[in-house]
This record gives structure tokens, C-alpha cells and sequence, in this order.
């Protein structure tokens, strides 16, 4: 309405779910719908590397602060790797430190997967976007320095072995967010002896967003020449669609609008976060569970 | 999308930029404030955190006050959530609460918040003792390590804006002044009851609107409105007033003709935006002369509201 006195802008929120191409950056994608919708703030939610391709949620306008809820869900890949070479960025773009035949079955190979398969503790490559000590690592590690990176807690979902054709499998890697696919390419390696690299990756889901969600990138920039790129935009609630729900009368969403807290049967994981939503369905609000009280707390309030 | 707490005693103690207030209408004014100590939390790496009261301490203060209220606490909220702030508290505004002086409160807010900086307006008053109101204040607060940001009012007509001024106008009927000063068409919602039941004698389907407790209501007299449905926008004409055409009681009651809406309305919640006064009320002579202004009325609804869908 032309009486609206907030800039309309400032009231286009949701997600866009891109399939990213390789030889592009995940920030370059944020660029793009950054001119393409002329909304300022956007943001991603779990890098995928230049080199790798594959499903990239966008976060545009104020569903921006849903970011740090959709970065922590879960991802699926399909990767490519070769066995008997070894890198020092355990990829396909590093320096090659070891070369080794590949005498292994199918049968050994898939033995060697199932190690993987859990919670397990990974050392992110040397070569990674993560800040030690405010530095990047791999800006250390350029510069021949030693980076000790501390491992980190990730959670192996399933690994299948797609295809064999040796030197190369493709793998269905289903993991928590924060995994390293090239850190396990490489310890798969590491176990079964005769070493290991990515040469490909494919992320295709992150969170609940599929490959069938997402829009190649040619497409989406098509669409902002065509000024109708609303088309692929999908509802911020839509976000978080697969996480655990509390539906709410009306008087409790007025209660969890006001900063009240509620009480609802529902069981989660400890720590684990809830949706509240309406009796349509809308998102109202995330809640915590507090074990003291037995209530549910607020922690993010939806208006709109 | 917002994270709102309950009580200021709930927070966490993290750097924050603080304003605090009623924030009743969340006018242009409020605005200002809010957009600020956005802007200071940004600058300063912190937490932005608006504080507003409920109730709104004057109905605690004045338990007997007639409905003044520009904003429901709900109504508040929303409009707070547009502007992107990091925390809310709807701070219970009781006995104790209001029995703290200015320096008490700020202090609170410091050790409980971790507020370093205050915003606040030209003219401001904190506490029991008003504390703000003389010069001396400013060199007090700043001793206890708070910053303070002190925001100029905005005008509207050459006029500071202020709830009070802008419930004094709502009263009058000037809506449209009302509107600018609000930054948005100002609204009643409610559900919708039986009434009297006199508008479908005449063959107009009116919806007697039972209007959120407390809320203050537009002057008396005819307005162009916009009637809110399920989230899709109606033209209406709505009547304010105590309907001197049929009843000698003294209840003012909301009425709204929609003009272009057929179904059925009864207990079903609705919203009204008021965009502008047609006419005052009148009692006419008979239903005839009535039926006769209400067309006119009508008309003058939809050349009014042509632009606003």
C-alpha cells in the first residue's frame, strides 16, 4: 500500500535455495542476489566450496536472523573420490605429497566407510576457511606455517558407496553441519593405506532443501532480467520446516508474543530447539526448553 | 523477528544499548529512538535491547483512566519487531518497579543488562524522581560508565510528535494528522459481535466491532476504512459514535459497513485502518434521510480508498 511508510524492502524475507555451480564462490552467490533483488541483507548458510556445486540457502531480508538455526542442519552430499594420491589440501587443487597403488575391493572399501559412520572427531584440513587465533589457516598455511587445528565434534549420518570404478568411488555422504567431506576423503585414505582425495563434490541437501528446491544459478540471474524472481523465493517459515512443532492456541500465541513462557507436551533431544507455530501453520516463535521450570521459553518471536 | 523476554530480570549480561519506554503507538519519535540505539549497538559491537512497560505505566498510576491506549501491548510489539532490534523486555510495570528512583533503575540496568549506553530523547524522565529533567542529570549518568545518546524529536508540522499529541488529535478526529505522526494508518481490531443488530434492518450488512480492551477511539463520526478479513483488505465506512439515530444510550460503539465483502462476519476478528474522516455524526429525522447519506458516504469511502489498495 503506498501508505506503507516502512521501506518495502525492508519487509521481503525468505529463502532462496540455489544450485550452486562450480568455479564460483559462495559469497559471489550472495553478491548476486545482493544486485539481483537490491536487498542488502542476505546471507548464506553453510559455505560451499568454489570447487564443489550444489544446493546453497540463501537467507534474504530480516529471515537473515534465522542464520545461525538453518547453518546448523544437517547435509547431504555425493562425493568423488580418487584413492592412491594424497594431498596437502586433500583435494583436487593441492600439491600431490603421495602417490600409491590401489589394490582394494569394493567389499574393503565399503568396510572402511562404516569406521566413519557416527560421531567422530575431525581435524579440518589445513587449507580451511576457519580463524585460528583471528587468522585464517590456510593463510598460514600458505605461508608454510604449521597449523594445528583442533578437532572437531562432527556426526557421520550414513555413508553408501554409489559407484565403484577404481581409482574413483562416488559416496553418498549424509553428515551434521561443520563436516569437512574432503577431511574424510582423506582419513578414508589414511585407513585403508593407499591414500585419498576429493576431486568432486556435490552438496545435495542442506537442511531440508533438496536439489529439487534449488534454482541453477543461470535461471535465478535470468529471473532478475526478467524482474521476476519472487517466483523462487520460498517462505522464511519454510526455513526451518523440518524441526520439531508446538502448535498453539490463540491465547498461548499471545502469551509467546509477550515474552511468556508456555507448557506443551512435546518431547525433544536435550538442547534441541522447537518451532511454534499457529493452528494455520505460521511460524510464531523458536522455543527452548527449560528441564528447571518443565516450560517452553521464547527465544525468537515471528510477527509477520 | 524478534527475541522478547518477559521481565528485565530474564536477560542475559552482555554490552548493551538501551531505550527505554512505553513506546505507546511506536510513533515517528519512537522510531527515531529505536533506529538509533539500532545504530549505537552497531557501531559499539553490542546488544540492542528497547525496554517498554506493561501496562503502560500510566494505567498503573492511574488505575481509573478511561481507554487511551494508541497500542495494544500485541499491537506494540509488532510494530517494534519491524525495526530489526536484537532484545525486547516487556518489563511488568508494578509497585515495585514503580517505586524505583532514576539512578536505581539505571544501575539495575547496568549490572542486570550490562547496559553502556542509554538512548533517550530531548527531554526524558527516568523513575520516581524523574531523574533526567535537569541539566545536572546528564553528568550523573555518564559517571556511573553509561554513554548517552540523545536523539532530536521529530516534527511533524512544524509540532514535536508525541502520544499525547497524537491521542489528543485521534480524539478530534483528525486522522489524517494522526497517520503522519503514527507513520502508518492507526487501527482497531476486534472481534465481531451482535450489537444491536440495527444496520441489518436497514439492509447493510455492519459489523459491530467489540474493540481490544483499553485502546482509544477516533473522535466521533464517519471514516473511510480499510476492513481487514482473513489478511485481505476491504473498503468500509465505518461509524463511530453512540448512533443518535436510534439509541438514547451513551455506549460509543464501532460500526463498519463493508462495502465490498459478503460473507458472514460474526465472531470473526477484524481490523480497521482508518485513512479518513467523512463527516460527523448526525441523528437524522428518519431511516430514509439515513439510507440517503450512508450512499454518499459510500461513494466518498471509495474515491478516498481508490488508492490505498
Amino acid at each position: 500500500m503506498e501508505t506503507d511508510n516502512f521501506n518495502f524492502k525492508d519487509s521481503i524475507s525468505g529463502v532462496l535455495v540455489v544450485d550452486k555451480p562450480v568455479g564460483v564462490t559462495s559469497h559471489d552467490i550472495v553478491q548476486i542476489i545482493r544486485s539481483g533483488t537490491n536487498i542488502r541483507r542476505a546471507g548464506h548458510t553453510g559455505t560451499l566450496d568454489p570447487r564443489a556445486s550444489g544446493v546453497l540457502v540463501v537467507l534474504i531480508g530480516p529471515a537473515v536472523r534465522l542464520s545461525e538455526y538453518v547453518s546448523a542442519s544437517d547435509k547431504r552430499y555425493q562425493a568423488i573420490i580418487e584413492l592412491g594420491i594424497t594431498t596437502n589440501t586433500y583435494d583436487g587443487d593441492g600439491d600431490v605429497t603421495r602417490r600409491s597403488p590401489v589394490e582394494i575391493s569394493a567389499e574393503e572399501f565399503e568396510t572402511a566407510l562404516k569406521g566413519f559412520i557416527g560421531e567422530i572427531e575431525q581435524k579440518p584440513p589445513a587449507y580451511s576457511a576457519i580463524k585460528v587465533q583471528g587468522r585464517k589457516a590456510y593463510d598460514m598455511a600458505r605461508n608454510g606455517e604449521e597449523v594445528d587445528l583442533e578437532p572437531r565434534k562432527i556426526n557421520v549420518y550414513n555413508l553408501e558407496l554409489l559407484e565403484w570404478d577404481p581409482p574413483e568411488a562416488v559416496v553418498d555422504v549424509y553428515c551434521s553441519s561443520g563436516t569437512y567431506v574432503r577431511s574424510l576423503a582423506h582419513d578414508l585414505g589414511e585407513i585403508l593405506g593407499c591414500g585419498a582425495n576429493l576431486i568432486g563434490l556435490r552438496r545435495t541437501k542442506s537442511g531440508q532443501f533438496s536439489l529439487h528446491d534449488a534454482v541453477p544459478l543461470r535461471k535465478l540471474q535470468e529471473a532478475f532480467t526478467n524482474n521476476d524472481w519472487y517466483k523462487y523465493l520460498i517462505p522464511a517459515a519454510e526455513a526451518l520446516g523440518d524441526w520439531p512443532s508446538i502448535e498453539l492456541t490463540n491465547e498461548q500465541i499471545e502469551d509467546v508474543r509477550h515474552g511468556h513462557r508456555i507448557t506443551s507436551d512435546l518431547e525433544v533431544p536435550v538442547g534441541k530447539l522447537a518451532r511454534a507455530v499457529s493452528q494455520q501453520g505460521e511460524l510464531v516463535a523458536l522455543m527452548g526448553y527449560d528441564e528447571e521450570t518443565q516450560e517452553w521459553q521464547p527465544k525468537k518471536v515471528f510477527f509477520s | 523477528m524478534t527475541e522478547i523476554i518477559d521481565s528485565i530480570i530474564k536477560s542475559t549480561k552482555e554490552a548493551s544499548w538501551v531505550v527505554v519506554g512505553n513506546f505507546d503507538g511506536v510513533h515517528l519519535g519512537h522510531q527515531a529512538l529505536i533506529r538509533s540505539v539500532i545504530s549505537k549497538a552497531h557501531e559499539t559491537g553490542s546488544r540492542s535491547v528497547l525496554i517498554t512497560f506493561n501496562p503502560h505505566t500510566r494505567s498503573f498510576l492511574d488505575k481509573a483512566s478511561e481507554p487511551f491506549l494508541l497500542n495494544t501491548l500485541s499491537e506494540r510489539l509488532e510494530q517494534i519487531s519491524h525495526l530489526d532490534i536484537d532484545l525486547v523486555v516487556v518489563q511488568p510495570f508494578d509497585a515495585e518497579c514503580a517505586s524505583l528512583d532514576g539512578e536505581q533503575f539505571l544501575l539495575f540496568l547496568r549490572e542486570q543488562l550490562g547496559m553502556v549506553g542509554l538512548v533517550t530523547g530531548k527531554e526524558f524522565s527516568l523513575g520516581r524522581d524523574r531523574l533526567g529533567s535537569e541539566k545536572s542529570a546528564w553528568g550523573r549518568i555518564m559517571s556511573y560508565g553509561i554513554s548517552l545518546e540523545r536523539v532530536e524529536p521529530k516534527l511533524v508540522n512544524g509540532q514535536v510528535v508525541s502520544s499525547g499529541l497524537i491521542r489528543e488529535n485521534l480524539v478530534a478526529g483528525n486522522i489524517m494528522h494522526v497517520n503522519q505522526m503514527l507513520g502508518r494508518e492507526y487501527q482497531l481490531s476486534g472481534i465481531v459481535g451482535h450489537g444491536k443488530e440495527r444496520g441489518s434492518a436497514l439492509d447493510l450488512p455492519t459489523a459491530n466491532i467489540q474493540v481490544d480492551s483499553g485502546k482509544l477511539l477516533p473522535g466521533f463520526g464517519v471514516y473511510a476504512c480499510l476492513g481487514w478479513v482473513n489478511g485481505k483488505p476491504y473498503p468500509a465506512v465505518t461509524n463511530i459514535g453512540i448512533r443518535p439515530t436510534f439509541d438514547s444510550d451513551n455506549i460509543p460503539s464501532v460500526e463498519a459497513h463493508f462495502l465490498e465483502y459478503s460473507g458472514d462476519l460474526y465472531e470473526k476478528r477484524v481490523s480497521l485502518s482508518f485513512f479518513a474522516r467523512i463527516r460527523d455524526e448526525h441523528k437524522f429525522e428518519n431511516k430514509e434521510a439515513l439510507l440517503a447519506q450512508v450512499s454518499k458516504d459510500k461513494q466518498e469511502a471509495r474515491r478516498i480508498l481508490h488508492h490505498a489498495i
